[in-house]
C-alpha cells in the first residue's frame, strides 16, 4: 500500500496510487462564525483519550477508538465547543466556533516555517494584520510599516538629491553590524525574496510578521542577523462562496518644492559675483574653458560686440529669470499614481482558490518620468484526500519605468539667471559642457553639427525605457499521517528578466555630441549622424527553492503539548548578465542599423585626446548562489502556563575560497515564557493577564566577498588580448563570520477587560567578529580601496520597545489608540586596529572607536568668529591666530568634539483611530529624537571657485566687526582655497543641528456603507488618505526637515482617494 | 511506523547531497587559483603589472620639468594634489592627510603580493606533481616582478646603496610570503639589494630568452634590470656583464630617421612595433606631471643639438612652454619600462667607469646614430674620462627623458662630488633647493604604512 510516487510539475502535483485507510479517523474542519478556517484549536476526544490540533486550514483528524465519543474544541478567544459523535464516516465534518464574548482577536504569528498563536510564542514578533496594512496607500509594501512597527526605524540619512522616494535604510532594533549589509531579510510566502520589493502588489498581502530577536529570527539562520520581515500573501478558504474584491485609488502628489534647498543665490547676486570675478580676471578665455553666460555678455561688451544698451537689456532679462521657477513650471508636475486591484477568492469542499490582478500607473513629479506595474496571481489548492492537500500558485509581475525627464539636479552647471525658453517659446540652448559657448557656437561654421544643449528639447526627445518581468511558480504538498505528523514539501521556481533600452534620436545632444567629437581633422565622421540605440546589459534570473519539513504536534493528557518541526531546504539563485549592445545609425521606422562598427581603434577626438567608439558591449557573467539549510524547532508547553522553546539551524552556501568547514554556520536559540496570572499565588485582580518571556540565541551575517584563499576573476585584456586574472580577494586565513547573540526579555499584559494591553521588550545584542576594512597596512599588498575585510570589532546594542494599545467606547464613538516607543543605543566594545589619525575620516566616514557609538557625529570645536577678520576664531598658545594651515596640521582626533549621534536613539509613534457609525478617522503622528545632523552653509570663497557653489547663508555672513556677536557665518573671500579655514567652519559644532522632529505622518478617513443599502456588496468603503502632512514640531529653526537634511527637497505631500468593494 | 521511516529517509536523501551541492562556483568567471595557467593569468594582468609602475615620486621630484608659480597656485590643494605639490618643492613632510595612498608603495606591494601568491602556488603544484612545463617560466616571471618592484621601491624609499653603511641603513620590509596576517619589519639596505640580486639571478635561469610579448618578463629583461641594479650599486663589472648579455639578446634600436612626423603622439600606441622595448611598463601620471601642468625643463630642451630628431619627435609647444609627446606608450602616460636604448647607455657608463673608453664611445655613438639626422651626425671621440662621462650623462638626459630613470641617476651621480648637481625650483622668486646627498632623496613612507604597519618613518 505504500507505493509513493510524486511527479513534480511546475505548479501542479499529480498524485498516483495513493491509498490510506483509517477506519476510525474522524476528519473535520474547524471554522469561525464567518466560515473562516480556525487553526490551533485543541481538539480532545474525551472517551478515546486522543488530542490533536487543527492546522492552518482548520483541518484536523483524530483517532476515535470508541463510539459514541465526546469531542471538545478549545481555543483562546472562542467559546469552548462540545460535540458528541455517534459514527465516523469519510465525510469531513465542519465545526463552527463562536468568538468568546470578551475575547481579544487571536493573533497568529507566521515565521515562514510555522505559525503559532502569539500567546505561545516566546520570541519577539510583531504582527501587522491586513487591516493595519490597508490603513495607508502606497505602491511599496514596506512603506506601510512606517510608524506602526515597534523597533523598526526608517533611517533616511541615505536620502540625497532628488531621490526622496528611495528606499530608506531599515534598521530593526539598531545595528548588528558595522560594515556588512544591515538590511533585514525579506521573506515572501515562506521563501527569502531576492527580487525587487517594488514588484510586490500590496493588495495581495494578507499580513506581515517582523521577527526581531534570536528566538524568532534564528529559524532563518545566517541571513537573519538584522531581523526578518515575513510577508504572507492572500489565499482562499474551503467552503467559502466566491468573494470578489475590488480596490482602486488615485494619489495626487504636490510638486516638489525647488525653493526648499538653501544652496542657491538669487540671479542678481550671482551675476554680481561673476562680474567681480571677471574684473579680477579670473576667467581664462580659452575654447576649452567654460565661461558663464553672463560673463560672455561682459566680454562682448568689453570687445564692443554689443553696445551698452544691448548689454543692459540682456542684463535686466537675466536678472528677472529664476531658473528654479521655470524648471518647476516646465519640467515638473503634480505626481499622479493610480492603483487598481481585483481579487477573487473562494472555495468548495475540496478546493480553494485565490485570483488577483493589479495594476499601478505612476506618473512621477518629473515630467516624462513614470512607471507602471502589473501583477497577476492564481492560487489553487486541492484536497485530494482527507490527509493530502496540494497547492499550486503562479505569480506574474511586469514593470516598466520611463526615465526621460530632467530634474533640477541635472541642470549640469546652468546658472540661476539662465532660462529654458525664449519669449517666443523656443527652447533655449545652454552650455553644460566644459567648453566655451563660442567653441560650441562655431561648430556649424566649422562643418560640425549644432553642438548646443537645449534641456526642453532633450526632455522631449528622450526615450529611455526600463522593463522587467518575473514569474514565480510555487507548488506544495501537505500530507498528514500517524495522527500527529504532517509533512510539508514546497518547491518554488522563479524566473525573470530585466532590460534597459535607450534610444537617442539624431537630434539629441547625445548623438550630435558623439558625431562632433569623433569628426576627424579632415572632416570625416567616424560616427554616422543617425539615431543610436543602446541595449544596456540585460539580466536574466531564475531560482529554484525546495523545502521539506516534518511537523509534529501532540498533546499528552490535558496539560502537556509538544510541537516540533524539522527539515531541510535547498535554494539556488542564478543571474546571468548578458552583453549590452550599441547600434549606430539606427532607423526606428524600418529597424535598420550599421551592424559593423570598429570599437577598438582609438580615433582622435575633439577638442583633444584619443578615444575609441563607445559601446555597451560588456563581457557576460553568471552568478550562482546556492544555499543549503537544515533546521529544527521544538516547543513544550505545560498547562498553557509555561512554554519552553528551542531552535537549531545549519546554513551553508557555495562560498568560493572558503575553507570547507566554514561554508556553513550553526545557529541556535532557546526561550521560555511564563503566564504568571495562571499561578495560584497570583492576586493582582486589576491585571488579569501577565506574561513574562525570555530568549537567548545567535544569528549570523556571512560576507560573501571575503575568503580564506586567494580568489581571482578571469577576463580578457583589451590591450594585450590575453586572459588576465584580477585578484578579487587575496585570502585571509584567519577569517571568521560575524555573529550576533541576542537576549530578549519581555512582559505582556492586559488590563481593564482587555481595554488596555501592551508589551515591553528589552534586548541586548552582542555582535562579534565584525568585519571591516579600515586601517589595513598597504605593505601587505592591499590598498585602501580594496574590499578586504578583517575581523576587527565587536558591537553591543541595547534597547527596548514599548507598545501600548488602548480601546475605549464613549457612547457611539469607538476610540483606539496605540503608542509605540523604541529606544536603541550601540557601542563598540572592542576594536583591534590602530586608532585612525586622519581627521577627514571623522567627517566623511563612520569612524569606529572603542567604547563609542558607531553613529557618532564629530565636529570641530567652535569659538566664534574672529572680530577682526570675520573668519573662524582659533588660538595658538592662547592667542588668536590666522595660521589655519598650521593650526589644522597639529589637530588630532582628540581635539574633535562628539556632537551627537546621527540616528535617533528614541523614536516612536502615536496612532489614534476614531470610529463613529460608518466613519473612521485615523491619525498617525511619528517622532524621532536625540539625534543630530550637519547642516550646510557657505565656505568662504566658494562662490569664486571654478565650480562655484552658492548658499543663502551668504547674506547672513560676517560683514563688519561686531557681527561676530550675533553671527556664526564667516566673512566671504574672493579666492577659494584656504581649505583648512573652511573645514574649521563647515565641520564645526555650530553647524550641528538637532534632528528632533514630530511629524504628522498621515491621516486616513473612510466611510463604510451600510450593507442594507447595497445588497450585492459585502462591503463597500470609500477612503481618503493623506501622507507626508508635514512637521508639527522640530528642534531646529533653520527651516530644515531633519528627515531630508541632505535632499534637494522633502518628500512632497500626497493625497489619495479610493474605493474598496467586496461582492 | 514504516511510513514515518520512509518519509524521514526520503527527506534526508534529498538533503544529503549537501556538500556537492555547495561546490558550485558563485560567479562563473571567479575561481581559486590552482593551475599554473591561473598563476600565469595573474601575472598577465596588464593593468596592475604593467600600467602603474613604481616611479611617480621619482619623476615628480626630478628636474626634467617645471610648473609655473601661477600653475602651482591654481592647482587646488586638495586630495592627491597636496602630496604632489609638496613633493614638487621637496617639502619636509609631503603628506598632510591620507592622500597619495595609491601610488608607488601601494602599487608595488600589490604586485609583490601577487608574485608571492604565485610563487607559493607554483611550489605547491610541484609538490603535488601538478606542475606544467610552464611552471618554472612563471616562477621566473614572478621573481622578476618582485625584484623589479623592490628595486624601484628602494630608489624612492631607501638611502642610496653604500657598502659601508648598508647594514645600518633602513631597507624595505621584504615580504616573501603571501599570508596577509604576517608582519614583516623593515630590513636593511644590504639585505634589500641582496634579495633583489638573488631573485633576478634566479629569474635569469628560469626565463626564456624572449617572451611572447614585451608585456611579459624575459631573460633579456632580467639581465637588463640586473645591469641597472649593479650600475646603481656601483658594481660596474657586473653591470657591464649583464648589460652585455641583455644586448646580445635584444640588440635592436629604432631608427628615428624612419619615424614619421605626425600630429599628436610620435610613437604608436602601447609600444606597437617598437623593437627597442624589452619590457613594457608605464605610470599613470599624477596631475602635476600630466599634460595639464607639466612643462619640459628648458635646460633639457637646450641639450638637443642641431639635427637631433628627438627635439621634434618629443616636444610640442603648448602655449605656456613645451609638453612631451615622445613616450613609447604612444599616449599621455610615461613609458617606464626597459628598452635597449637604456641598456646601451648602461653598458657605456659601466665601460667608461671601467676605463674601456672605446667601448663606451661605440655604444654612445651607435645610439646617437639612430637619433640624429645623417647630415648632422658627428661621431664622438675622446680619451678624456670626464668628457666621455659628461657625454653619457647628457645623452641619458636626452634619451631617457620621462622614463623614471632621472631620480636614480641623480642619486648615483651625486655620490661623486664632480658630477653632483643641485636642483632648484623657482616659484616666482621663491626658491626651493635639493642639495646632493640631501635626506630628501629618500621619500617618506606613506602614512598608512607607518600608522597601520608600524614601520619606522624615513
Amino acid at each position: 500500500m505504500k507505493t509513493f510516487k510524486i511527479v513534480l510539475l511546475p505548479f501542479l502535483f499529480i498524485m498516483g496510487q495513493l491509498t490510506c485507510h483509517a477506519q476510525s479517523q474522524l476528519l473535520g474542519q474547524v471554522v469561525t462564525e464567518n466560515g473562516k478556517p480556525l487553526a490551533n484549536v485543541t481538539i480532545i476526544a474525551l472517551v478515546s483519550h486522543n488530542v490533536t490540533m487543527s492546522d492552518n486550514q482548520g483541518n484536523f483528524s483524530i483517532n476515535i477508538t470508541q463510539l459514541p465519543d465526546t469531542i471538545t474544541f478549545t481555543r483562546l478567544g472562542y467559546e469552548p465547543l462540545r460535540r458528541t459523535v455517534h459514527k465516523v464516516s469519510d465525510d469531513i465534518l465542519e465545526f463552527r466556533m463562536v468568538t468568546a464574548a470578551e475575547a481579544l482577536p487571536e493573533v497568529e504569528v507566521n515565521t515562514g516555517y510555522y505559525s503559532l498563536p502569539k500567546e505561545r510564542a516566546t520570541g519577539s514578533f510583531v504582527q501587522i494584520d491586513n487591516e493595519l496594512l490597508n490603513r495607508s496607500v502606497s505602491t511599496n509594501i514596506l512603506e506601510r510599516l512606517e510608524g506602526i512597527t515597534p523597533g523598526l526605524l526608517f533611517d533616511r540619512s541615505n536620502v540625497t538629491g532628488e531621490d526622496v522616494d528611495s528606499q530608506p535604510n531599515l534598521r530593526i532594533r539598531g545595528l548588528s553590524t558595522i560594515e556588512a549589509n544591515s538590511a533585514p531579510l525579506i521573506v515572501v510566502d515562506n521563501f527569502p525574496y531576492d527580487g525587487d520589493i517594488e514588484t510586490i502588489n500590496p493588495n495581495d498581502v494578507q499580513s506581515i510578521t517582523i521577527l526581531k530577536d534570536a528566538a524568532a529570527a534564528s529559524i532563518w539562520g545566517a541571513r537573519a542577523g538584522n531581523g526578518v520581515i515575513v510577508i504572507n500573501t492572500k489565499g482562499g478558504d474551503y467552503n467559502q462562496p466566491a468573494s470578489i474584491s475590488f480596490n482602486s485609488n488615485i494619489t495626487v502628489g504636490d510638486k516638489p518644492d525647488l525653493f526648499y534647498n538653501r544652496q542657491y543665490l538669487p540671479p542678481a547676486t550671482v551675476m554680481e559675483i561673476q562680474e567681480k570675478m571677471f574684473e579680477m580676471d579670473m576667467y581664462t578665455e580659452h575654447d576649452r574653458v567654460k565661461i558663464p553666460y553672463y560673463v560672455e555678455q561682459l566680454i562682448k561688451r568689453r570687445d564692443g560686440q554689443i553696445n551698452e544698451q544691448e548689454f543692459e537689456l540682456e542684463k535686466a532679462r537675466l536678472e528677472s529669470n529664476d531658473l528654479r521657477a521655470e524648471w518647476s513650471d516646465r519640467l515638473y508636475r503634480q505626481s499622479l499614481k493610480q492603483q487598481y486591484a481585483l481579487g477573487i477568492r473562494g472555495g468548495a469542499e475540496n478546493y480553494r482558490y485565490a485570483f488577483s490582478a493589479g495594476t499601478d500607473r505612476n506618473e512621477s513629479s518629473i515630467v516624462r518620468n513614470g512607471d507602471n506595474r502589473m501583477n497577476l496571481s492564481l492560487q489553487n489548492t486541492f484536497r485530494l484526500n482527507k490527509n493530502l492537500e496540494v497547492t499550486g500558485t503562479a505569480w506574474y509581475t511586469k514593470q516598466q519605468a520611463m526615465k526621460n525627464g530632467m530634474g533640477y539636479s541635472y541642470t549640469g552647471g546652468m546658472y540661476i539667471y539662465e532660462g529654458l525658453e525664449d519669449e517666443e517659446g523656443n527652447p533655449l540652448p545652454t552650455n553644460t559642457q566644459g567648453y566655451r559657448y563660442t567653441y560650441h557656437e562655431q561648430a556649424v561654421s566649422n562643418g560640425l553639427l549644432d553642438w548646443m544643449v537645449r534641456p526642453l528639447d532633450e526632455v522631449r526627445l528622450a526615450d529611455n525605457l526600463f522593463e522587467s518581468w518575473e514569474w514565480r511558480l510555487n507548488g506544495g504538498v501537505r500530507y498528514r499521517f500517524l495522527d500527529h505528523f504532517n509533512l510539508n514539501a514546497t518547491y518554488q521556481y522563479t524566473m525573470g528578466e530585466s532590460e534597459e533600452e535607450n534610444y537617442y534620436d539624431k537630434d539629441t545632444y547625445h548623438v550630435r555630441n558623439l558625431v562632433n567629437r569623433f569628426t576627424q581633422p579632415d572632416g570625416t565622421k567616424i560616427i554616422p549622424y543617425g539615431g543610436i540605440l543602446e541595449y544596456v546589459t540585460p539580466t536574466e534570473t531564475n531560482s529554484h527553492s525546495f523545502r521539506a519539513q516534518l511537523n509534529y504536534n501532540q498533546s499528552f493528557g490535558q496539560k502537556h503539548l509538544i510541537t516540533a518541526l524539522g527539515g531541510g531546504e535547498a535554494r539556488e539563485y542564478i543571474s546571468v548578465l548578458k552583453s549590452g549592445q550599441t547600434l549606430y545609425n539606427f532607423d526606428r521606422d524600418i529597424f535598420t542599423a550599421d551592424l559593423l562598427q570598429d570599437y577598438l581603434t582609438r580615433h582622435s577626438v575633439r577638442p583633444s585626446g584619443r578615444s575609441s567608439v563607445p559601446t555597451m558591449f560588456t563581457t557576460p557573467n553568471k552568478f550562482t548562489n546556492r544555499n543549503l539549510s537544515f533546521f529544527g524547532n521544538a516547543s513544550y508547553s505545560y498547562a498553557n502556563k509555561y512554554v519552553i522553546s528551542g531552535s537549531l539551524r545549519w546554513d551553508g552556501s557555495n562560498l568560493v575560497g572558503v575553507k570547507t568547514n566554514q561554508r556553513g554556520t550553526a545557529l541556535w536559540s532557546i526561550g521560555g515564557s511564563w503566564e504568571l496570572n495562571k499561578e495560584n499565588f497570583y492576586r493582582l485582580k486589576w491585571l488579569p493577564y501577565l506574561r513574562a518571556r525570555i530568549t537567548y540565541g545567535s544569528a549570523g551575517n556571512i560576507d560573501k566577498s571575503q575568503t580564506h584563499y586567494p580568489v581571482i576573476r578571469m577576463s580578457t585584456n583589451r590591450v594585450t588580448n590575453r586572459t588576465e586574472a584580477i585578484v578579487t580577494s587575496p585570502g585571509n586565513p584567519s577569517l571568521q563570520w560575524e555573529q550576533v547573540n541576542t537576549t530578549n526579555l519581555a512582559v505582556d499584559w492586559r488590563m481593564l477587560d482587555g481595554r488596555i494591553s501592551g508589551s515591553f521588550e528589552y534586548y541586548d545584542k552582542r555582535s562579534n567578529n565584525l568585519l571591516g576594512n579600515n586601517s589595513i597596512d598597504p605593505t601587505i599588498g592591499i590598498s585602501i580601496n580594496s574590499s578586504l575585510k578583517m575581523n576587527y570589532a565587536a558591537l553591543k546594542t541595547i534597547g527596548w520597545d514599548l507598545s501600548i494599545y488602548g480601546r475605549n467606547q464613549i457612547g457611539p464613538l469607538d476610540w483606539e489608540t496605540n503608542v509605540i516607543l523604541s529606544h536603541s543605543r550601540n557601542k563598540v566594545t572592542h576594536f583591534n586596529t590602530p586608532k585612525i589619525q586622519f581627521l577627514n575620516r571623522y567627517f566623511s566616514q563612520r569612524p569606529v572607536r572603542e567604547q563609542q557609538s558607531v553613529d557618532l557625529v564629530y565636529a570641530h570645536p567652535w569659538h566664534g568668529l574672529n572680530p577682526e577678520t570675520g573668519y573662524p576664531l582659533i588660538f595658538e598658545e592662547g592667542l588668536a591666530t590666522s595660521d589655519y594651515k598650521g593650526y589644522y596640521a597639529q589637530l588630532t582626533p582628540e581635539d574633535l568634539v562628539v556632537a551627537g549621534v546621527r540616528v535617533p536613539p528614541l523614536f516612536g509613534s502615536l496612532r489614534n483611530i476614531f470610529s463613529y457609525k460608518n466613519f473612521q478617522l485615523g491619525i498617525l503622528l511619528t517622532f524621532k529624537t536625540g539625534h543630530v545632523f550637519r547642516r550646510t552653509s557657505i565656505s568662504s570663497g566658494q562662490e569664486f571657485s571654478t565650480n562655484p557653489v552658492y548658499h543663502m547663508d551668504y547674506f547672513t555672513r560676517w560683514q563688519r566687526p561686531g557681527d561676530e556677536k550675533v553671527i556664526d557665518v564667516p566673512a566671504y573671500d574672493d579666492t577659494y582655497g584656504d581649505y583648512e579655514r573652511e573645514y574649521l567652519y563647515t565641520f564645526s559644532e555650530t553647524l550641528i543641528t538637532k534632528g528632533d522632529v514630530v511629524r504628522l505622518q498621515d491621516i486616513n478617513l473612510s466611510y463604510t456603507f451600510a450593507i442594507k443599502h447595497f445588497p450585492y456588496f459585502q462591503r463597500a468603503r470609500l477612503y481618503f488618505y493623506a501622507r507626508n502632512m508635514g512637521i508639527i514640531w522640530r528642534a531646529n529653526d533653520n527651516g530644515i526637515d531633519p528627515e531630508y537634511a541632505h535632499a534637494d527637497y522633502p518628500a512632497p505631500k500626497s493625497y489619495s482617494f479610493g474605493i474598496q468593494l467586496e461582492f | 511506523m514504516k511510513k514515518l521511516t520512509t518519509t524521514v529517509a526520503f527527506a534526508f536523501l534529498l538533503l544529503s547531497c549537501g556538500e556537492n551541492f555547495l561546490d558550485v562556483k558563485p560567479t562563473q568567471n571567479v575561481r581559486v587559483p590552482e593551475t599554473d595557467d591561473d598563476y600565469l593569468a595573474m601575472l598577465d594582468n596588464y593593468t596592475n603589472m604593467n600600467q602603474v609602475s613604481c616611479h611617480a615620486l621619482g619623476i615628480i621630484g626630478s628636474d626634467e620639468y617645471y610648473i609655473t608659480a601661477e600653475q602651482f597656485e591654481a592647482m587646488p590643494s586638495v586630495g592627491d594634489n597636496i602630496y604632489q605639490k609638496n613633493a614638487y618643492v621637496w617639502a619636509d613632510q609631503i603628506y598632510v592627510g591620507e592622500e597619495g595612498q595609491l601610488i608607488d608603495w601601494n602599487t608595488a606591494y600589490y604586485r609583490i603580493l601577487l608574485a608571492n601568491i604565485v610563487l607559493e602556488g607554483l611550489e605547491r603544484n610541484i609538490k603535488r606533481s601538478r606542475a606544467s612545463e610552464k611552471n618554472s617560466i612563471i616562477q621566473g616571471m614572478a621573481l622578476f616582478h618582485r625584484s623589479l618592484d623592490y628595486f624601484n621601491l628602494a630608489q624612492l624609499y631607501c638611502p642610496e646603496f653604500n657598502e659601508e653603511t648598508s647594514q645600518r641603513d633602513l631597507g624595505l620590509p621584504l615580504r616573501l610570503e603571501p599570508d596577509i596576517t604576517t608582519k614583516t619589519p623593515r630590513s636593511n639596505v644590504s639585505d634589500t639589494y641582496r634579495q633583489i640580486i638573488t631573485d633576478l639571478r634566479e629569474a635569469i635561469k628560469l626565463l626564456p630568452d624572449h617572451a611572447e610579448a614585451f608585456f611579459r618578463p624575459s631573460k633579456a629583461a632580467a639581465h637588463a634590470v640586473l645591469s641597472k641594479v649593479f650600475l646603481q650599486m656601483g658594481m660596474d663589472m657586473d653591470a657591464y656583464r649583464h648589460a652585455d648579455s641583455a644586448i646580445s639578446l635584444a640588440p635592436h634600436l629604432m631608427d628615428y630617421t624612419e619615424v614619421p612626423m605626425v600630429e599628436g603622439y610620435s610613437f604608436p600606441l602601447y609600444g606597437a612595433q617598437n623593437k627597442e622595448i624589452i619590457f613594457y611598463t608605464n605610470i599613470d601620471n599624477p596631475s602635476i606631471i600630466s599634460e595639464n601642468y607639466l612643462n619640459v625643463d628648458t635646460a633639457v630642451l637646450d641639450l638637443y643639438e642641431e639635427g637631433d630628431l628627438r627635439r621634434e619627435l618629443f616636444f610640442e609647444e603648448n602655449g605656456r612652454g613645451y609638453s612631451f609627446r615622445g613616450s613609447y606608450t604612444g599616449e599621455k602616460y610615461f613609458f617606464t619600462g626597459i628598452a635597449s636604448d637604456e641598456v646601451y647607455l648602461i653598458r657605456a657608463e659601466a665601460s667608461c667607469r671601467l676605463g674601456n673608453f672605446p667601448a663606451a664611445l661605440a655604444d654612445l655613438n651607435k645610439l646617437r646614430k639612430y637619433r640624429i639626422s645623417p647630415d648632422a651626425f658627428v661621431s664622438y671621440s675622446s680619451n678624456d674620462r670626464n668628457e666621455i662621462m659628461e657625454w653619457i650623462m647628457s645623452e641619458r638626459r636626452r634619451e631617457l627623458l620621462f622614463r623614471g630613470t632621472r631620480w636614480s641617476d641623480l642619486r648615483r651621480w651625486n655620490k661623486d662630488p664632480d658630477l653632483a648637481v643641485e636642483l632648484v625650483r623657482d616659484l616666482d622668486g621663491q626658491l626651493f633647493k635639493l642639495m646632493p646627498g640631501s635626506k630628501k632623496y629618500v621619500w617618506p613612507l606613506p602614512v598608512h604604512a607607518v600608522q597601520f604597519g608600524g614601520y619606522t618613518q624615513n
